[in-house]
């Protein structure tokens, strides 16, 4: 297992933030893993991807090599990453060689070996740049007790730096280079994707310490699924998972585009989940499945009296979810989902509430404290003939509600956060397929959206609004002449605000905005291995504010004479025309390979309004682009599979190169 | 059989209660004292002629959660410190003028439909208690991303390429 520091940080850091997905929907911890898929014990592979965007290069290049014999194990890798922004005149390079060697079939089923994990990291700035080496290696013990599999890592560390150098490379000496050492330590047992003892249970644990004289930390993570099977077809899951960080880590990054040797502070983060579900069997025609969980995260920085940024976070959540049966004529699913957040900064620690100058900005943070209740429904209904005609309708509704309860005294002046709110959001969409799928695709569709956003206290309430979107459109594609497919999407929107007090936002009219697509797309066969394809996007845009007499300013409303003559309007504050069209040729000339040759232009004709001359300017986004490019591709099948595309893109503003290539490969 | 039976109970009662207990209908609202957003260092002006506009200027929401103030010296200081520094410096002085014009020696950049990146120049003149006017002028660029979920505008970085502390440097002490 590779397990050198900067990995470990991507996987635990990942766990860490692992927060609790909002959607409707089966939870994802209560799934059954699938089995892994088993690498090829003698196999390398390389993979490769190069881009240039503007004017910043990234590169990373991969190369793995797997050895194994019944005796014996070799894992070597080479990860080689590269950015490179011209813009910022500044490059980071990463160099990881991690690998290990070792022997099986040891008594006891042991298997034993050593295991390397040498970094570099290399970062440049105009006028600085920064370097840090550092290297791990330990033994790894590996054994499988009750086909459990343990992993025992245990090692040294060294790491030099330097991140304020004004010399170049070559000139670097160790007497440059702060140093630290340390040791570290590893611990495996179980797989995630592996029953325990045959039982329908998965269990793993991970944990790792590492003590170097800038950082010391231990880090662990667990997680436990169980699954019954009830007789009458029923389901029963249960998950927990856990993951802890105590201590600092220490890196290379960056501060201000400049390469800086960064010592995160000492802390101590936790975050759990615990989760039940129940899936039923189906019961007339509907399937209902029932779900809970409980997570909590907390952060806090025991030695860092001033950083005030321990916080700590609940979520607890149902959801119900309910879908009818594939045989049942109609298709239907919905779900509901109700979720308790409550967020505690600065948790632990009594304050009082009358604010003196020691305890006042602990106070103000305080006040962000906030208990939230978000409530989700789903209703999806659809209904289609077997020649494709049908209609769908979908219905979406939330509701998301903070309160922020704290709040205290300074010089007899109550303090408290202002912002507590409702958002509220309805969306509404119906599909109808009105013509059979012989014909050709075709859909007519209708949106509707209303949100509500409401701030409950009188100091934020003038700014509530209620926004309506309306969307309107329409899709086709049929082949013709059975050589030409064409297609056609056209949509058009209109967003309307309204504030919930107009008379209390006098002069600030809401914004009010429309905009209507239309995106042609024919595709012309010319031979079995070549063909034609062009596309035309046209697009008008508009935004402004909806001008209406209850937005007047009191002066204007005064005046008998300019509101005798007073007509609502829509202002348009700017005014957008993007015309888009791209031709290509597309040739299969053997096998897998495809390549595309073609060209697109853009027009973009924005304008906005000028106050000083009443009249519509180009606006300074404006402009054209003319971008011809090339696209070769080769599924990876067996061997070598790859894609290369390659823009330049003449532009008005500044021409850039637009370049991705990529290559991978295994033997 | 009787674990179904429960849940399935469980599951019509709990819905048939929520859908009748109005949790989806918004809580009343107090009726608003004031809605006028001071922007008293005109950030606003910023955006005039971009065709892009802050529609929430309050600090709070005009600064994303990652912002970052970066001085002349690459000294770099976040959310917290800017918003304290700028409440505390509108408390403590008088902005007498403040004007943003467009850096014509490097123009906007647009590198996305969510991320811009402005270059202005700054001449602001504050009073201070002593009714001393101090004045600044230099350059400043300004990362901004649209931010969906705000619907909204917000800076995500902030260059200040003024020699020293300028009045929006966090480290700025005003008399």
């Amino acid at each position: 297992m590779k397990l050198n520091f900067l990995s470990f940080w991507c996987i635990l850091f990942g766990i860490l933030a692992d927060i609790p997905a909002q959607g409707i929907g089966w939870n994802t911890g209560l799934v059954l893993p699938q089995s892994a898929i088993i690498q090829d014990s003698n196999s390398m592979s390389f993979g490769t991807q190069q881009g240039l965007y503007i004017k910043k290069f990234t590169s990373k290049d991969s190369l793995q090599i797997n050895k194994n014999t019944d005796e014996y194990g070799l894992k070597q890798s080479v990860d080689y990453n590269l950015t490179n922004d011209y813009w910022l005149s500044s490059q980071e390079h990463m160099l990881d060689l991690s690998g290990e060697i070792v022997k099986k079939r040891l008594p006891l089923g042991i298997t034993c070996g050593m295991e390397w994990s040498p970094v570099l990291l290399y970062n440049t700035h105009s006028t600085v740049k920064g370097i840090l080496g550092s290297f791990e290696l330990g033994p790894v013990m590996r054994v499988e007790p009750y086909k459990v599999p343990v992993a025992v890592h245990i090692g040294g560390a060294i790491r030099g730096w330097n991140d304020s150098l004004y010399n170049t490379l070559s000139q670097l000496s160790s007497n440059d280079l702060q140093k630290d050492r340390g040791i570290y330590a590893a611990m495996e047992i179980g797989r995630p994707d592996a029953r325990l003892f045959g039982l329908p249970l998965f269990a793993s644990m991970t944990g790792y310490g590492r003590s170097m004289s800038t950082s010391k930390l231990i880090a662990a993570t667990g997680s436990l699924l169980a699954y019954h099977a009830l007789d009458n077809g029923d389901s029963l899951f249960g998950n927990y998972s856990d993951s802890l960080l105590n201590g600092r880590n220490a890196f290379l990054g960056q501060s201000g585009a400049k390469p800086h040797f960064i010592e995160d502070p000492s802390k101590i983060e936790r975050s759990y989940q615990l989760s039940a579900g129940y899936k039923g069997n189906a019961k007339l025609f509907l399937e209902p499945s029932l779900l809970f969980s409980y997570s909590e995260h907390t952060l806090s920085y025991p030695f860092e009296a001033t950083l005030l940024s321990d916080r700590k976070n609940t979520d607890f959540s149902l959801v119900g979810l309910l879908s009818a049966v594939s045989s049942f004529p109609i298709s239907y699913n919905a779900g509901i989902r109700i979720d308790w957040e409550n967020e505690d900064k600065l948790y632990g620690k009594t304050l009082s509430t009358i604010a003196n100058s020691e305890n006042e900005d602990s106070l103000k943070i305080n006040l962000e404290d906030y208990a939230a209740y978000r409530v989700t429904m789903t209703h999806d209904i659809s209904k289609f003939l077997a020649n494709g005609i049908g209609l769908e309708y979908t219905f979406n509704i939330s509701r998301f509600t903070r309160n922020y309860p704290n709040y205290y005294t300074k010089n007899a002046d109550t303090l408290r956060n202002n912002n507590d709110n409702d958002l509220i959001v309805n969306k509404q969409k119906l599909t109808i397929v009105p013509i059979p799928s012989s014909w050709g695709t075709t859909s007519l569709y209708y949106e509707f959206s209303k949100n509500l956003s409401n701030y409950i206290r009188k100091e934020k309430s003038g700014q509530n609004t209620i926004d309506w979107l309306y969307r309107l459109g329409a899709t086709y594609k049929n082949t013709v002449f059975s050589c030409c497919t064409l297609s056609e999407a056209v949509s058009s929107d209109a967003k309307v605000t309204r504030y919930a007090f107009p008379t209390i936002n006098r002069g600030n009219p809401p914004p009010y905005s429309r905009k209507l697509n239309s995106l042609t797309v024919i595709d012309l066969s010319v031979t079995k291995k070549a063909a034609l394809c062009a596309e035309i996007n046209e697009t008008y845009s508009d935004d402004g504010t909806l001008n209406s007499r209850e937005y007047l300013d009191t002066i204007k409303l005064a005046d008998p004479q300019f509101m005798k003559t007073y007509q609502d309007y829509y202002a348009i504050n700017e005014k957008l025309m993007m015309h888009a069209i791209k031709f290509s040729v597309i040739l299969n000339p053997v096998g897998s390979w495809f390549t595309a040759l073609g060209c697109g232009y853009l027009l973009n004709n924005t304008k906005t309004y000028d106050i000083l001359t009443d009249n519509y300017e180009i606006s300074p986004s404006a402009g054209s682009r003319v971008s011809p490019f090339f696209k070769l591709s080769k599924e990876p099948g067996k061997g070598i599979g790859g894609n290369a595309e390659i823009t330049y893109n003449f532009d008005t503003h500044e021409s850039f190169w637009d370049i991705i290539i990529s290559l991978c490969g295994e033997f | 059989m009787v674990l179904r039976r429960i849940l399935s109970l469980v599951c019509i009662g709990f819905l048939g209660n929520l859908i009748s207990c109005g949790i989806f209908s918004p809580r009343p609202v107090e009726y608003p004292i004031s809605t006028v957003t001071e922007d008293p260092f005109n950030f606003a002006s910023i955006l005039w002629n971009t065709g892009k506009k802050f529609t929430k200027l309050e600090y709070t929401d005009l600064f994303d959660p990652s912002v970052e103030y970066i001085d002349i010296n690459g000294r770099i200081f976040y959310k917290n410190e800017i918003v304290n520094h700028l409440n505390t410096i509108q408390r403590r002085l008088t902005v007498q003028s403040i004007v943003w014009t467009k850096d014509t020696a490097n123009p906007d950049l647009v590198i996305s439909d969510t991320t811009y990146t402005a270059n202005r120049t700054y001449s602001v003149v504050v009073v201070d208690t002593l009714q001393k006017a101090i004045s600044f002028s230099d350059k400043a660029s300004f990362k901004l991303s649209f931010n969906s979920t705000i619907n909204a505008w917000t800076v995500t970085e902030w260059t200040d390429k003024f020699p020293g502390y300028s009045v929006f440097h966090p480290l700025f002490t005003p008399q």
